[in-house]
């Protein structure tokens, strides 16, 4: 396209300018008409005066023939010496010198004779410039002394160029020379003037006739012509013709004008008649160059005319108003091929557009019809409904079959889901959001359809409901192949060890059989009426997954869930029996907000991990923690005492005599020693406080008191327990103890350490005792 | 106070200078053929253009007088005169000033002189009433030195003859050579032209001055005529020589004094005593 309009811009533009040049052509037709008449008139003029003047020098010259006394001189002249010729043209000149008055009158410039050898005899005009040789110059002096011919016609000359008309002097058949009559210019113009009116006539001379020509003392006469630099005129201190035009400001700006025009000077030097046009201050013109051949048939000068010709005006208006219409018109085609152009490409364009919207059109169908899915656009201000194929097909009717109506669509929805579905689009509507319902409706062959229709309101400016659009999906059949698989589904889920439900986070969608074998339940509608959620019957264990007691808990309690890694998915839930079991959770997304969560009990497992855990912190012997415990757990201890403002006490003790029970009864009779005497201090410490086999016979308790008195009554209470116990095989034993209490930065193996020595204390004062 | 006193004297020293003229008015020789006088001056005012960059625009005057007339009411800057009208000027109008005379081209003189002419075929009778064309009454030529030399190469008293100012030395001879005169005086160097039609000179005068250039110290400041006078004598032979006019061949200065010679008592009649 874009090669299309660059081409019918160039297209429009050539055309632009062929008009131009044709305009501009038809109006050099028209203007050359008119200037044709005007070189016409000069010319008719020019001939008539010249041609009248060449009647007067004829007359003249016959008048002269007749002179007996002027020939005689002129024969006596031929043959005389130059002593006696000087006499003879002071005798010639005494006798014209009258006729030459007359001439004058005429405005003949120059009276010249000449000898029959071209030579200068006598120049009225100028008498004592003479005796000079003039055959070589003057083609007209020489053809009328060698042909004998009379001659007219322009020319240079020695003095003046001049109009010229030479005649042949006989006297009784002897050639005796010749004279010549010459016209100024001035004279000319006068005449022209007369004939032909106009602003002015001037005369311009090419360089060889007249500069060129003249005595070397005559140059000063001329001067270069404004016209062109190789041209001549008189010079305007001798030529009243040339002062007149310099002085005039309007031919002054005129030959300005001319000499800018274009190609004038290549005009003026093809040596033809021409014109140029001139506008000046709103006025028209022409200049026109009329060129004058010489004798010899060359241009010697140009005569050129300042005419007025009001028409110049007009005929540049008018022309000018052509160029401007056709130029107008062309543009307008120009623009309306483009319009054109651009409306093909318009139309191209959108009829490929409609074949790919009815290629789309057609897909859409088949995909919604693949898909079940209709789409429809309901005006709510034209109250029009419009169904794609699909909506209809949904339907159970043909295609666009009928026009549908929004009020027989709501009344073929299922009675039992009208009221909810009506209550959706009324919320939708008033939330301004988007819905999706799922409904059943009836076809009118009775067939119920269950669809899900997803909608969204389309509001103006001013919040009102304009448009509603939407699809309808078909879930009759998906429903119905879920409803099979998941038929066939819960079976397989059923004979799960675990236990699987479905879930939002609250309503319970589905449980297996499991479920209601753990949790002693006939139906979810009863496990429903008795907890919210399969999360309340979570119970807060150490190390299980517990959520907090607030009801936005219970609804985030799977994404809570989803945050912990695998091995953290722990919780613990009472069966019917009110025993704890223990489950590993496993989550995986069912739909949008539905989850199918698998309860894996793992009670055994636990308990084995747990039995292990034990067997890693205790004693095997005695059961009391041991040192890994200590290892593991003081740090927190004293931490945990500190926040309750209290002080980390160390009770360090031993049995009195020990290694005696050993030897005595045996080791088996000892660790039963130790096993009771284990049992009885865990009896009389507190629940927080820690019992520790530090070796042997040798234990400490860590509690938490604050002085190191209470330490000492609490150690002292501990001591008196077991000297009064009666052991079986033994009966009595006793032990001692040293205490010390942890002090704030101090390391608690100082403390231990103290203790110790509090102990040794104790066992060498006299034993079953407690030193603090 | 040296200070001050040369700012006066430079202050005071400008009183009365004419300012520089860019157009100046020159006046040709007298004569109703004022094509001749510009060819013969055209060359000359053209350089003065050129070289000064002022403007020459010629005042055509028909007669001595009016020249006189001119100076007077400050029309004319520079005047081409002869010998008389100059020593005539010059009685009159003390601020008329020659600055340089021409050398003519075919005497190759500052100097010229004056000459009795007739036609070769006319009868010179000085017994009958003799009929003489004149140039003007302040040309050197015509009354003054023509009737000098009537008087001493002739004895003949022009005032007894009947004279005719013809206006020029072209005319006067001319007039002679036409049969309406019997002598004419004019410059010789113009006769001699006429020698070829017939003329002949019968009487011919000393040297004396040439034509020269004339200025009006009123309208022109001293600048500008010095500047003139420089430019003319300084000009160089070789560019003389191109000029295509034919009479002058040089110029040199000149002053007042050199025509004191001229200052002699003739009553000149201001109008021929025929028509």
């Amino acid at each position: 396209m874009r090669i299309k309009v660059v081409g019918t811009v160039l297209i429009t533009l050539m055309l632009m300018l062929f008009f131009y040049a044709y305009i501009q052509k038809a109006k050099q037709v028209v203007l050359q008409q008119l200037f044709n008449q005007s070189l016409v008139s000069t010319n008719t003029a020019y001939h008539a005066i010249t041609d009248t003047y060449k009647i007067v020098s004829e007359r003249h010259f016959i008048s002269l023939m007749q002179k007996q006394n002027v020939l005689d001189v002129l024969k006596q002249y031929k043959y005389a010496a130059e002593a006696k010729r000087a006499i003879l043209r002071g005798q010639l000149y005494r006798l014209l010198y009258k006729e030459y008055e007359q001439l004058k009158r005429f405005n003949v410039r120059q009276f010249h004779f000449h000898t029959v050898e071209g030579e200068t005899i006598l120049r009225l005009h100028n008498p004592s410039a003479t005796g000079d040789s003039l055959i070589q110059d003057r083609k007209s002096i020489r053809l009328a002394n060698t042909e004998l011919i009379n001659v007219d016609g322009f020319e240079g000359g020695k003095s003046f160029p001049g109009f010229r008309y030479v005649f042949p002097i006989f006297d009784k058949n002897e050639h005796l020379g010749s004279v010549e009559f010459s016209l100024s210019f001035d004279g000319v113009e006068k005449q022209l003037q007369h004939i032909q009116p106009s602003l002015a006539y001037q005369l311009i001379l090419e360089k060889d006739v007249s500069y060129d020509k003249v005595f070397k003392h005559n140059r000063t006469i001329f001067e270069e012509s404004t016209f062109d630099k190789n041209h001549y005129i008189e010079n305007s201190k001798i030529s009243r013709v040339s002062q007149r035009i310099q002085e005039s400001p309007l031919l002054t700006q005129l030959t300005k004008l001319v000499t800018l025009s274009p190609n004038f000077i290549s005009l003026l030097h093809k040596q033809e008649h021409f014109s140029v046009p001139v506008i000046f201050e709103n006025k028209g013109y022409v200049v026109n160059f009329f060129t004058i051949r010489d004798t010899g048939n060359k241009v010697a000068a140009h005569l050129i005319s300042f005419i007025v010709l009001p028409g110049i005006v007009e005929i540049e208006q008018n022309y000018f108003i052509y160029l401007l219409v056709g130029w107008a018109v062309i543009f307008v085609l120009a623009v309306m091929i483009i319009v054109v152009i651009f409306q093909n490409k318009k139309s191209k364009q959108h009829k490929e557009k409609l074949k790919n919207l009815s290629k789309l059109a057609a897909s859409l169908n088949s995909a919604q019809n693949l898909a079940h899915l209709g789409s429809w656009e309901l005006d709510l201000i034209e109250n029009k409904l419009y169904w794609s194929d699909e909506v209809f097909s949904i339907f159970g009717t043909e295609a666009q079959s009928f026009e549908p109506d929004f009020i027989v669509f709501t009344e073929s929805i299922h009675p039992d889901d009208r009221p909810r579905v009506q209550e959706v689009y009324k919320t939708a509507l008033k939330q301004q959001s988007s819905y999706q319902v799922n409904y059943r409706f009836v076809r009118e062959n009775g067939s119920i359809r269950s669809v899900s229709e997803a909608g969204d309101y389309q509001f103006d400016r001013k919040g009102k409901a304009i448009k509603k659009v939407g699809t309808l999906h078909d879930m009759t059949e998906m429903l119905a192949y879920e409803k099979k698989l998941f038929s066939k589904l819960k079976k397989v889920i059923d004979i799960q060890d675990s236990i699987v439900v479905v879930t939002n986070g609250m309503k319970l969608n589905f449980a297996n059989k499991k479920f209601f074998d753990f949790f002693g339940y006939e139906s979810l509608d009863d496990f429903s009426k008795d907890f919210n959620c399969i999360c309340d019957r979570f119970i807060k264990n150490n190390g299980f997954f517990y959520l907090t007691d607030t009801v936005e808990a219970e609804q985030l309690w799977i994404k809570d869930l989803l945050k912990l890694s695998g091995r953290q998915r722990i919780v613990s839930m009472l069966d019917k029996s009110s025993v704890a079991h223990a489950f590993t959770v496993t989550l995986n997304e069912f739909n949008q907000d539905h989850y199918v969560i698998n309860f894996s009990d793992i009670s055994d497992s636990m308990a084995e991990k747990l039995q292990l855990q034990k067997q890693l912190i205790h004693d095997p012997l005695t059961k009391a923690f041991n040192r890994v415990y200590f290892d593991k757990t003081i740090n927190h201890l004293i931490d945990v005492n500190k926040t309750e403002n209290k002080k980390t006490g160390i009770i360090f003790f031993d049995i009195d005599f020990f290694k005696r029970v050993n030897d005595t009864y045996g080791h088996k009779a000892g660790d039963n020693v130790l096993k009771k005497v284990v049992s009885l201090v865990k009896q009389h410490i507190r629940i927080k406080d820690s019992l520790i086999r530090w070796g042997g016979e040798e234990f400490i308790i860590v509690c938490s008191t604050e002085t190191l008195q209470d330490l000492y009554k609490q150690a002292d209470y501990i001591r008196s327990v077991i000297d009064s116990y009666q052991f079986e095989e033994v009966e009595n034993i006793s032990c001692s103890f040293g205490v010390a209490t942890n002090q704030e930065g101090d390391d608690i193996n100082n403390t231990i350490k103290r203790a110790d020595e509090k102990l040794y204390q104790a066992k060498t004062s006299g034993r079953n005792k407690v030193v603090a | 106070m040296k200070v001050f006193l040369l700012i006066v004297w430079v202050c005071f020293s400008q009183i009365g200078h004419a300012k520089d003229k860019s157009l100046i008015n020159f006046a040709p020789l007298p004569t109703h053929n004022s094509k001749t006088n510009i060819k013969q001056f055209l060359s000359m005012t053209n350089y003065l253009e050129d070289k000064l960059d002022i403007d020459i625009n010629y005042i055509y005057k028909n007669s001595y007088t009016d020249i006189l007339q001119g100076f007077n009411n400050q029309t004319i800057d520079i005047a081409y005169l002869g010998p008389l009208p100059l020593v005539t000027l010059i009685n009159k109008y003390a601020d008329a000033e020659p600055i340089v005379v021409f050398k003519n081209k075919k005497s190759n003189s500052y100097q010229y002189r004056c000459v009795l002419a007739k036609f070769k075929k006319d009868t010179f009778d000085k017994n009958q009433v003799l009929k003489v064309a004149l140039t003007q009454p302040l040309s050197t030529c015509g009354y003054f030195m023509t009737s000098k030399l009537l008087q001493d190469k002739f004895d003949i008293d022009l005032s007894q003859q009947k004279y005719h100012y013809a206006m020029s030395h072209s005319n006067a001879l001319l007039a002679v050579l036409k049969g309406e005169f019997l002598l004419a005086g004019a410059k010789e160097s113009i006769a001699k032209q006429y020698e070829v039609l017939g003329m002949e000179i019968i009487a011919r005068s000393e040297l004396i001055p040439g034509f020269s250039l004339v200025v009006n110290k009123k309208t022109l400041s001293k600048h500008q005529i010095d500047a003139i006078r420089h430019a003319l004598i300084s000009i160089s032979q070789e560019d003389i020589d191109s000029w295509e006019e034919e009479s002058i061949s040089g110029m040199k200065a000149i002053s007042a004094k050199d025509y004191e010679s001229l200052n002699i008592g003739v009553d000149i009649p201001q109008q021929g005593n025929i028509k």
